[in-house]
């Protein structure tokens, strides 16, 4: 089984920090949630299985959970932008700077999270409506209207074309 | 089929891959062929998706991450150290526990006896504008609105023989100091100009004698508001219909309206 966690990191460890990083905006943050993600399927390594999109969905589960649970416990959700925090807290390295002004990052930064979460998971995980429902425990049109709205607001600004 | 409509199911389909739609997938791709403007849209839809998935893809993944997570696995976890006993900790923390109490009581009773105001929250406005988008998408019908109020905490039977296309607002009423479950239609089409309004209110054997509400009042002077049953109230609920006195045909599904102030 430890060899289905190895095979794990090389299939999925590049998606899963890209999508930690859409998730916090910081590399540091994002590699710290990559580890987590494997160290927890290490420690239940006996328990996992191995059919096809499982592990990446499992990996991605477990990695939202711990980064809901980091936030919680910084008590910083409702207060949280990562634009400011990242400007006024840290000095970003290099390779943070790089990432943070991609073109849709600062857009993304600002966005509320319930827009930005369904919004990471769909076009990112490439999650269906009804899988980031289950995961996130909303009705499918609940989905459906905030993956619509966090487009539309991205669109917006990023000066695309397109319609509502 | 409707463009908005077309819109509304190629998005639903989407994140399906179109196959759980049945039937409606073949109707989809027929209207597509057929209307340049929808398919215009599909064609832009498509182009801004995947311009989104390549740019959030767009992370450079630190060098020699895969590295790291391999030494940090094959890292032991490490041990607790144990905290060495401390003659006064247990005294000072039995004080500082002491302390803690009283001040969260106090605190608590404080935040009890003075309510604070409540700020509006994002999650809040998002709440207000999901179901507004459910409003529109479906409204709602006789079993949605019964599982509204049973979270509500109010147990009824709704009517089954009325028109929820035309219902506009449900909550709940105060009668006599007891919460009573109220459904508002409306019928825009109605002639002359102004909209037809109908307030009905749910009336249980639980809460009230049903008898005593026999036999129906007539209009008080100063208003034009009139009083009716709905023909299906029975023994455990009784619907008590408020109007103007137009003709109740638009509401009532069967059209059996013998109403009460007719009869008298």
């Amino acid at each position: 089984m430890a060899q289905l966690v190895e095979e794990w990191i090389d299939l999925h460890a590049d998606f899963l920090y890209r999508l930690a990083f859409r998730f916090c905006s910081n590399s540091a943050d994002a590699e710290d949630l990559v580890q987590e993600a494997f160290l927890k399927a290490k420690e239940n390594e006996d328990n996992l299985t191995s059919g096809p999109g499982e592990g990446r969905a499992w990996l991605v589960r477990v990695m939202r959970n711990s980064w809901l649970l980091k936030l919680r416990k910084d008590r910083r959700k409702r207060d949280w932008d990562p634009a400011w925090v990242g400007e006024i807290l840290q000095v970003p390295s290099e390779e943070d700077a790089t990432n943070r002004f991609a073109d849709i990052q600062p857009h993304l930064d600002k966005m509320p999270w319930t827009f930005r979460e369904p919004l990471v998971l769909h076009y990112l995980a490439e999650l269906s409506y009804r899988e980031i429902a289950q995961q996130l425990d909303v009705p499918m049109g609940t989905v459906m209207s905030r993956i619509a709205r966090g487009r539309s607001w991205l669109r917006n600004r990023l000066g695309l074309r397109g319609s509502d | 089929m409707d463009c908005d409509l077309f819109k509304y199911l190629w998005r639903l389909g989407k994140g399906e891959s179109h196959r759980e739609l049945g039937e409606a997938f073949t109707t989809l791709r027929s209207h597509e062929a057929s209307c340049s403007l929808c398919k215009a849209w599909v064609t832009q839809e498509l182009a801004l998706d995947q311009h989104l998935s390549q740019e959030l893809a767009r992370v450079d993944v630190p060098v020699d991450m895969i590295k790291r997570i391999r030494q940090r696995l094959a890292t032991p976890p490490t041990e607790p150290v144990p905290i060495k006993a401390n003659p006064m900790r247990g005294w000072n923390l039995k004080r500082v526990a002491w302390v803690a109490v009283v001040v969260l009581l106090i605190g608590t009773g404080t935040l009890i006896l003075l309510p604070q105001p409540k700020p509006v929250t994002d999650d809040s406005w998002n709440l207000f504008w999901d179901d507004c988008f459910a409003w529109e998408v479906s409204p709602p019908d006789r079993d949605r609105v019964s599982a509204w109020f049973a979270t509500m905490g109010i147990r009824t039977e709704l009517p089954l023989d009325v028109n929820y296309q035309h219902l506009v607002s449900h909550g709940l009423a105060v009668w006599d100091g007891r919460l009573v479950p109220q459904l508002v239609f409306a019928n825009p089409s109605s002639s002359g100009g102004r909209p037809s309004i109908a307030k009905v209110l749910v009336f249980s054997s639980k809460q009230f004698q049903l008898d005593s509400l026999f036999p129906l009042p007539g209009s008080q002077g100063g208003t034009r508001s009139r009083i009716d049953f709905l023909p299906e109230s029975n023994e455990k609920s009784l619907y008590l219909v408020t109007h103007a006195g137009e003709k109740l045909d638009w509401l009532i599904e069967s059209m059996v309206s013998t109403t009460q102030s007719e009869s008298r």
